[in-house]
């Protein structure tokens, strides 16, 4: 494997990676990599959307001032 | 027992990053406790990475009634989000909440919640909301999430649960729970029959992996009985346990629970059908070369009807040079020799040469 797919999936977990990890081939690296990164996304993406969502029901007066105090 | 753990690992870390279990199969060549690292430090990658919206949510939420807040939850938030919300609160604020919410919301927002913050909320549960909470989640098929809570979940509530699960449920949570320290106590609350009835469907159902985890996963006391009402099996359902140790190479697994067994269980397990097959033998020899577990294999060879232990002896006979040099080194190792001298003698003459000319016997002859 190469040290750079290496230095992205540490990037990723946002910690040292245990040593076997060490031995995974490039493509395996990558795989992990993309996985946590697609996963972090969707659950940012997931968070905003069901705060969208959640706006929806609150009363049209009152949702503009509590989404500049959730999003300010 | 490193194959099914690596299998429950990878399993545990496909839910977490949500992708197929298959995708990540190359990681059970990994040692199993590295992986759990691995997924140890995602989950803090994933859950400590919340947006800042997050805590100004949870902020407003802390000036609500909890019957507000749990409505506001049901109603507003969904799931996911509101997961993602009572892993920001304190612990005992967010039982407050649970509490008021009904089970079938709180089993999907269990699937979102962070790993971490499970022990701190359920200790705060009242026991019917967690018995709800568990059969729900069993309806849904969802054993991971199941695996993750069950060590956290008291025994007045487990004597509750455990009866209303059906086996299948059983064996499957017992495969990726979060605590198997706790396994051993959950299988003395399950009762003498109940482990036997689960043993049976681990048979029916095709969950001998599963189960093969859950006894090596249990105390020494625990893993000795339910090797014994295993042995009390049927032959025909014992003899899937062979085969599908065969098919799957789990003979680390199992050999350690045989090795279990009292001298007339092991005559029982020695003469079912699928001990008889020669291209299982083959694969159990080679088996014990790979894990060395000479003194779990030894004990059953002897006791195999003749025709088996011939099959034993060529197979063993017919390995390769390493091979053969790993088989010796570990019964010396052990001091195996009284066990496995009928073994050779059974061996054909080039065989019993080549074992002679090992380096093991050239150093116990100048010994």
């Amino acid at each position: 494997m190469s040290a750079e797919e290496l230095a992205l999936l540490r990037a990723e977990l946002g910690a040292p990676l245990p040593e076997s990890f060490g031995t995974l081939d490039d493509a395996q690296v990558r795989l992990l990599a993309q996985a946590l990164r697609r996963a972090r996304e969707r659950r940012a993406s997931g968070l905003n959307e069901a705060v969208e969502d959640a706006l929806t029901l609150v009363p049209a007066l009152t949702r503009e001032p509590v989404r500049r105090m959730l999003f300010r | 027992m490193d194959t099914l753990r690596s299998r429950a690992e990878t399993l545990k870390l496909a839910r977490l990053l949500d992708v197929e279990p298959r995708q990540l199969a190359f990681l059970e060549e990994l040692p199993v406790e590295e992986v759990r690292v691995f997924r140890e430090r995602s989950v803090a990658a994933l859950f400590d990475d919340a947006p800042e919206i997050l805590d100004r949510i949870a902020a407003m939420t802390k000036v609500l009634p909890a019957g507000v807040a749990a409505g506001i939850a049901q109603k507003a938030l969904g799931p996911r989000l509101a997961a993602a919300l009572a892993g920001r609160l304190e612990p005992a604020r967010a039982a407050d909440i649970i509490d008021r919410l009904p089970a079938e919301f709180t089993a999907r927002c269990c699937h979102h919640l962070d790993p971490r913050r499970i022990a701190g909320i359920m200790g705060r549960l009242d026991d019917d909301i967690v018995v709800r909470v568990a059969l729900v989640l069993a309806d849904r098929g969802d054993h991971l999430t199941m695996g993750r809570f069950v060590g956290h979940i008291r025994d007045s509530a487990l004597v509750r649960i455990l009866p209303k699960l059906d086996d299948a449920t059983l064996l499957h949570t017992g495969f990726v729970i979060d605590h198997p320290e706790r396994l051993g106590h959950i299988v003395e609350l399950m009762g003498e029959e109940r482990v036997s009835s689960v043993i049976a469907s681990a048979a029916d159902e095709g969950l001998w992996p599963e189960a093969m985890a859950v006894a090596a996963m249990a105390a020494d006391r625990q893993r000795a009985r339910i090797a014994s009402l295993t042995a009390a099996q049927p032959e025909p359902r014992l003899d899937s346990l062979i085969r599908t140790t065969a098919e799957q190479d789990l003979w680390e697994s199992l050999l350690p629970i045989v090795a279990l067994l009292s001298e007339d269980e092991l005559r029982a397990v020695a003469a079912l059908p699928a001990l008889r097959d020669p291209a299982v033998l083959d694969g159990l020899v080679r088996g014990v070369v790979a894990t060395g577990l000479w003194a779990e294999f030894l004990p059953m060879v002897g006791v195999l009807p003749p025709t088996a232990r011939r099959i034993v002896a060529t197979a063993a006979g017919a390995l390769s040079g390493p091979e053969l040099d790993a088989l010796a080194r570990g019964v010396d190792k052990e001091d195996l020799w009284e066990l496995v001298l009928p073994l050779i003698e059974l061996m054909d003459d080039t065989a019993k040469q080549r074992l002679l000319e090992l380096p093991v016997f050239q150093e116990r002859a100048a010994g």
